[in-house]
C-alpha cells in the first residue's frame, strides 16, 4: 500500500468500535496502556541492570547483593 | 521492604542468560544459584529463577522464589544476619573485579547510544464483556532498539513539509515480528517472518520549524501462526492451536535536525489478538480480544539500557 493510502485508511476510519485505533481513540488507548505511578513503584529501588554491575558495586561498598533473576529480564520483559 | 533493600546492592538480570553463557558473571551466578532454592533441580524445568542474596565473592546468603512480601522480607533479614557473621576475607573478592571484563557476554554491549531506544509497554484493552479476570490489568515492558542509521530511516531522505515516506520493511518487520507480540501476561515467542501477513508503516512530515521536524506515523501489521504447541505452562499436552495479532499503528515524533535524533517519539499499535503460547498466561483466554503496545522514548538510566527480549532476532553483531 502506498504511504498516502495508509494515512487515509488508518487515520480516518471513524465508525469503528471503542477499541479500534483511530485518531479519535488514540489518546484513550495510549493512556490505558501507560503504567500508573503505583504500577511503577518497583522502579523506586535503585536497580543495577545486571548481576555483574551489582557485584562490582557491592565489592566497592562492602555490601551484600540482592539479585532478582527471572526468565525474561525483570527490568523489562518477564 | 524498600528500607530493607537499601542495605543491599540491588540488581536484576535475565536468568536463562546467566545459566547458559560463558564468562565470570555467569560462572559466579551459577556458583550462587546451585546453593539456592532450585539448586540441582531439573524438573519440571531447570530454571534457577528467583531472588538471591550473596556476597561479592559469591558466598551464598539466602534465596527464595516468591511474590509474597512477608516471605521476601524474611529471606532478606536472614541474608543480612548471615552477612554480618562473615569476615571481610570471607565475603569480598581478593581483587576488585573489572567493571566490564572482556570475556563477559552481554547483549547490552550493542546498546545504540546514538540511535533510538524505545520503551515498549503492552496491555489488554477493555472488553465488551469484562469478566472477573485477575489478569485484566496485567502489563509488560520491553525495549526496542534502532541504530542511528535505522532511526534516520524513519524519515524521508529530504525532510520537507508534506513529504511522504515508506518506513523500510526491515524496521517494520522488526516491530511486527519481535515487538508486537502478546507478552501482556508473560513471556512469549516472537513471530517468524513467514507468519507476518503484512507489515507496512509510513511517515508524513507535518512541519519543519526551528531545527525540528514534526512527523506522524500510520501503519498496519498482521501476524498469524497455526500449528501444534503448548499453551498451559507445564501441561505436557500440545494441541492444535492458532494465534495472531492484527494491529493498526498511529503515532508521532519530533526529529532534531542538528542532533540527528528523535527528541520525542510515540507509537501505538492496537488491535485484536488471539491464541496463546506456553508461558504467556492465555490458556483460558484464547478467544479474540483487544491488546495494544505503546512505544515511547526511553530514559538514560542503567535500567533503561536492558536489551530487547528478542535482541537475538535483530541480526546485530
Amino acid at each position: 500500500m502506498r504511504p498516502a493510502a495508509l494515512f487515509l485508511t488508518l487515520a480516518c476510519s471513524a465508525t469503528l468500535g471503542a477499541q479500534e485505533l483511530t485518531e479519535s481513540t488514540y489518546e484513550k488507548i495510549r493512556d490505558r496502556v501507560l503504567p500508573s505511578a503505583d504500577e511503577l513503584r518497583w522502579t523506586a529501588v535503585d536497580w543495577r541492570a545486571s548481576f555483574w554491575d551489582g557485584v562490582v558495586e557491592a565489592q566497592k561498598t562492602d555490601k551484600p547483593i540482592l539479585l532478582w533473576a527471572m526468565n525474561g529480564h525483570p527490568l523489562a520483559c518477564t | 521492604m524498600q528500607e530493607l533493600a537499601k542495605q543491599f546492592v540491588a540488581c536484576a538480570d535475565e536468568v536463562y542468560h546467566l545459566q547458559t553463557v560463558t564468562g565470570p558473571e555467569a560462572e559466579l551466578f551459577r556458583k550462587v544459584a546451585e546453593q539456592g532454592h532450585y539448586g540441582g533441580r531439573t524438573k519440571p524445568t531447570s530454571t534457577r529463577q528467583g531472588i538471591y542474596a550473596c556476597a561479592p565473592n559469591g558466598a551464598f546468603l539466602a534465596s527464595i522464589n516468591t511474590t509474597d512480601a512477608a516471605a521476601m522480607a524474611g529471606m532478606m533479614e536472614k541474608a543480612l544476619a548471615k552477612w554480618k557473621e562473615l569476615k571481610p576475607e570471607d565475603r569480598l573478592m581478593k581483587e576488585p573485579p573489572a567493571a566490564d571484563p572482556v570475556d563477559r557476554t552481554r547483549w547490552e554491549k550493542l546498546f545504540p547510544a546514538d540511535g533510538l531506544v524505545l520503551k515498549d509497554f503492552s496491555r489488554d484493552l477493555p472488553r465488551e464483556k469484562p469478566g472477573a479476570d485477575a489478569w485484566a490489568d496485567a502489563w509488560n515492558l520491553d525495549f526496542a532498539w534502532f541504530r542511528k542509521v535505522e532511526a534516520r530511516s524513519f524519515l524521508p531522505e529530504t525532510i520537507v513539509e508534506g513529504a511522504l515516506h515508506a518506513v523500510p520493511r526491515e524496521l517494520v518487520l522488526r516491530l511486527a515480528r519481535l515487538h508486537f507480540v502478546d507478552n501482556v501476561r508473560g513471556q512469549t515467542y516472537p513471530w517468524k517472518e513467514a507468519e507476518i501477513a503484512w507489515a507496512e508503516m509510513a511517515t508524513v512530515v507535518d512541519e519543519v520549524k526551528d531545527g525540528r521536524a514534526r512527523i506522524r506515523f500510520a501503519g498496519k501489521t498482521k501476524a498469524v501462526a497455526v500449528g501444534k504447541w503448548r499453551v498451559n505452562g507445564f501441561d505436557p499436552n500440545a494441541d492444535d492451536q492458532k494465534r495472531g495479532f492484527e494491529a493498526k499503528i498511529l503515532g508521532s515524533a519530533t526529529w532534531d535536525l542538528a542532533k540527528e535524533r528523535f527528541v520525542e517519539f510515540e507509537l501505538v499499535a492496537a488491535g485484536p489478538r488471539w491464541g496463546g503460547t506456553q508461558y504467556n498466561g492465555r490458556a483460558t483466554d484464547l478467544e479474540e480480544a483487544p491488546m495494544a503496545h505503546l512505544l515511547r522514548l526511553a530514559g538514560d538510566t542503567p535500567a533503561e539500557h536492558v536489551a530487547p527480549a528478542s535482541i537475538w532476532g535483530y541480526g546485530w553483531k
